[in-house]
Parts: C-alpha cells; sequence; structure tokens
C-alpha cells in the first residue's frame, strides 16, 4: 500500500502542496504533473521494475493525442479507443485468453503480465475527457492542466474518479491561504489512516485468509459472522483509502469528489450503490448505463433491465480479471432489477418505521450476501454458500 | 398537439413525471432535479426521458441526454427539438 509509506507523505505529498502554493498559477499544474510522474515512477518501479516505470509513457502519449479530441471528432473515437486497449491488454489479457482457451493450455498467456499503477482508474478518465470532448462536454484546457489531471497522484491509485470539467476550475483557482485546508486535509488523511489500520487491517488478518478447507470445517456462525467482518472490513479499507486521497487533494486546496456517503445504512440497492463508491457509480452511469439503455438499431432497441444488469456485470469485471467477479457485478445487477421490479409494482416505499428499518436490514444483508462472490473463485464461492444454507 | 411554450412543456411534463416517479401528488418546477426529488434516480431518468420523447415526438441525443440536469433543462430541450 502506497498511502502508510514515508515516501508518499515526506517525498511526495507535503513538498508538492508546499510548492504548490507557493507557486505562481501558470506553473501549479506543472507541479503537480512533475510530482505526478515521479511518484508514478516510484511506485510502479518498487511493484513492476523498470517496465512499471516506463508505463509513464503511457501519461505522456495521452497528453499528446488528447490535443486532438474536438467536438464530434474521429480522433475522441481513437481516444475512447485506446482507453479500453490499455484496460484490455493489461488487465484482461490472461483472462480472456484463457477462457478461449479453456481446458487447454493458454498458448497466449502473457507469462510477465503486470498492472501499471492505478490503471483501472487512469484509463476511466482517460475514457471519461475523451468522451466529454466528443459532445463537448468540457473545454480541452492546457496541456498542463490535462497533465495535472491524469497525474493528479493523490487519486492516481484508488480514485476518487474525477471529472475534468470539475478539476479545472479547482486547478485554476488559487488555494486558499491559511490553515483551514492543512487541518482539514490532514485531519481526513488521520481518518483514513485509523480506518485502514485499526479496522481494515486488523479484520485482514482473518477475512483474508478463507479457503476451501476452512470453509468445510466452519460453523454456519462463523461463516456468517466472516460475510459481516468483510463487509466491515471492505468498507473500512475503500472509504480510508478514499479519505486519505480526498485530505491529500485537500492539501493542494483540491477538493476532489466524495466517494462514500454511508453505504450501509440505505434503505434500497438503488441508493446503495449511490452512496457506495459514488465517483463509479456515477462514471458507470454516465458512459455505461446511458449508452446502453439509450442504444438503438433503427426502432428496437434492448429493454432498460438489460442495461441495468449489464452494467452491473460490467462494474463487477472491472474490479477484477475474473469469473467470480462478473458473477458479483451479475448479482448486484438482479439485485437493483428486483428493486426496480418490486418498486414499480409497489409504489412509493412505506414511511413506517418497521419497514423503513426491515428495508434498511434487507439491504446490507443482500450486499454482504454477495461478498463471498467478491472474494472466492466460483468453485469455493458453491462451497461457501452451501455450508451456509444447509449446513 | 401539445403546446410548445415553456410554461406549456412544463404543464404537459407534470404527468409524466408522476407516472415515472410513480408519485400522483408531486409538482416538479424548473428547479426540480435528480437532487432534490425523491425516487429521481438514474433508472427513473431513462424512464422520464423516454417518455417526454414519445409525447413529444423528438429524440434527444446522448450527449443531450447527459447534460439534463433539471426539469428546466429538460424543458428547453424539448422546446428546442420539439417540430413546430
Amino acid at each position: 500500500m502506497i498511502f502508510n509509506t514515508f515516501a508518499y507523505y515526506l517525498l511526495f505529498l507535503i513538498p508538492s502542496a508546499i510548492l504548490y502554493r507557493c507557486s505562481p498559477a501558470k506553473i501549479r499544474p506543472w507541479i503537480i504533473a512533475v510530482f505526478g510522474s515521479l511518484f508514478f515512477s516510484y511506485f510502479a518501479y518498487s511493484m513492476a521494475g523498470l517496465a512499471g516505470a516506463f508505463c509513464l509513457a503511457i501519461f505522456l502519449w495521452e497528453s499528446v493525442v488528447s490535443r486532438t479530441y474536438q467536438p464530434n471528432s474521429r480522433w475522441c473515437i481513437f481516444g475512447l479507443l485506446q482507453s479500453l486497449l490499455f484496460l484490455g491488454v493489461f488487465k484482461y489479457w490472461n483472462f480472456f485468453t484463457s477462457l478461449a482457451f479453456w481446458g487447454h493450455q493458454n498458448p497466449l498467456r502473457w507469462y510477465n503480465a503486470f498492472l501499471p499503477l492505478g490503471i483501472s482508474f487512469f484509463t476511466f478518465e482517460f475514457y471519461h475527457y475523451a468522451w466529454d470532448r466528443k459532445y463537448n462536454r468540457t473545454e480541452s484546457g492546457s496541456v498542463g492542466e490535462y497533465l495535472a489531471f491524469i497525474l493528479f497522484f493523490p487519486t492516481m491509485v484508488a480514485g476518487p474518479i474525477k471529472r475534468y470539467q470539475d478539476f479545472l476550475p479547482k486547478l485554476r483557482a488559487e488555494p486558499t491561504p491559511g490553515t483551514t485546508d492543512w487541518e482539514v486535509g490532514g485531519t481526513r488523511i488521520l481518518t483514513g489512516l485509523a480506518k485502514k489500520f485499526a479496522i481494515a487491517d486488523l479484520l485482514s488478518a482473518w477475512t483474508d485468509h478463507l479457503n476451501a478447507h476452512d470453509i468445510r470445517l466452519a460453523s454456519r456462525g462463523i461463516l456468517l459472522l466472516w460475510l459481516v467482518a468483510y463487509s466491515i472490513k471492505i468498507y473500512a479499507d475503500f472509504s480510508g483509502y478514499s479519505d486519505i486521497a480526498i485530505g491529500s487533494a485537500r492539501l493542494f486546496g483540491i477538493r476532489v469528489p466524495e466517494n462514500f456517503d454511508w453505504p450501509y445504512g440505505r434503505r434500497n440497492i438503488q441508493r446503495f450503490w449511490s452512496c457506495w463508491h459514488m465517483s463509479l457509480t456515477s462514471w458507470l452511469t454516465d458512459y455505461v448505463f446511458l449508452p446502453l439503455a439509450r442504444f438503438r438499431i433503427g426502432s428496437w432497441k434492448p429493454h432498460v433491465y438489460i442495461a441495468i444488469v449489464a452494467t452491473m456485470g460490467i462494474s463487477g469485471l472491472w474490479h477484477g480479471a475474473g469469473l467470480h467477479y462478473i458473477a458479483w457485478g451479475l448479482y448486484h445487477g438482479l439485485l437493483l432489477l428486483a428493486h426496480k421490479l418490486w418498486r414499480d409494482w409497489r409504489g412509493p416505499a412505506s414511511e413506517a418505521l418497521l419497514a423503513v428499518t426491515a428495508s434498511r436490514v434487507l439491504t446490507y444483508v443482500c450486499v454482504t450476501a454477495g461478498y463471498a462472490l467478491f472474494t472466492m473463485d466460483l468453485h469455493t464461492v458453491a462451497l461457501f454458500y452451501r455450508r451456509l444454507l444447509a449446513g | 398537439m401539445p403546446d410548445l411554450t415553456p410554461d406549456g412543456i412544463l404543464a404537459e411534463l407534470q404527468p409524466i413525471f408522476r407516472e415515472a416517479l410513480s408519485n400522483s401528488s408531486i409538482t416538479v418546477t424548473r428547479d426540480s432535479s435528480a437532487r432534490n426529488t425523491p425516487n429521481w434516480d438514474s433508472l427513473v431518468h431513462i424512464e422520464i426521458i423516454d417518455m417526454v420523447e414519445r409525447h413529444f415526438k423528438v429524440r434527444f441525443g446522448l450527449g443531450e441526454v447527459q447534460d439534463l440536469k433539471t426539469v428546466g433543462d429538460l424543458v428547453d430541450l424539448t422546446m428546442k427539438k420539439a417540430p413546430r
């Protein structure tokens, strides 16, 4: 993990935030771009050697090509495709080729495959920029400003996923003088670190080691407890990471999107996804769900139900290159579909205390029940649910 | 033939929103949006767009749909697109 290293704070965050605040407006984007490049090279090298560090070239290439993205331009489509290509090759090559040669040796296996640092996130920001330039929803900004956007290291590794048209005004604004940003940002960072170390890492010591052998031996109560523990661990881990990223950004005087809004207390699965990994939900809504739901061939269009389930299936795949991730995504797609059908049938939800409480509990149970799919391969997950439900 | 003045369009949107939001007593204004209107989520958003397109016999582009934030935006876009 990067956010618990001295290097992150002493080599990158604090020096760059101070330099940023002391620099004239024209230089500030380049401060972020340079430190972001150094950050990427440093940590990418530590994780994947020279090959990882050289992936900085992807950002530099993108900064050049993105200058061609004009409204309605075919270059925008090229930008969309290349974002998907980067993600597809690095993250999914071995997964899809293994599927193609299911049951046989994979002759196309990439044996030294590695993931460039933050690839799931920066390719989504590339895609968003190309799309929004195509539809003239954002200005292009300068090269320095775009480099600052894609190389903004507090959010590079695990989000929140930013939007250029939201980031640009904040980049151009003068950072608020005084200590407020440092106090608020510092507090947010400490909150995130506490969530990570005191809760997530503590629970990980137990939740991360459940295998098929343990599942066979454990009682149903323990398996249930594992699900609850995992639900707490994943929330503390991910929201803690987001807290650190958001707090770090605040040291620059830049506010990035919030990512969590007490998701476990929500009344239905639709509200849960509006409050969990909010920047991803927003991205998927704009760039996957809406295009799918609005897709037409002549007068034929797929039902919106297909768009719901497909979007969540894609979300699952984004989370990891594995069939169980896709299954987890589809599970949530079916939950959203079930919620929609229920709402269409029953109308507005009751405000009675019992109904509200029951809906909150049911939502939490449905979300938590899916975590086994998220963490285990399909064979192990089948064993888990069989043991949990049938003993 | 729908009334294509801003007030006319807003009036004709009311039954659409009431049906999409499953709320027969709601009255939306130009400032109404997903942020301040209960049950208006992305699924309902698509339904609203589809119903508006059928009612006013218009077709919105994908970028235009993505830019719609308020009922006022929808009224203005419908005025711009509606056949006269």
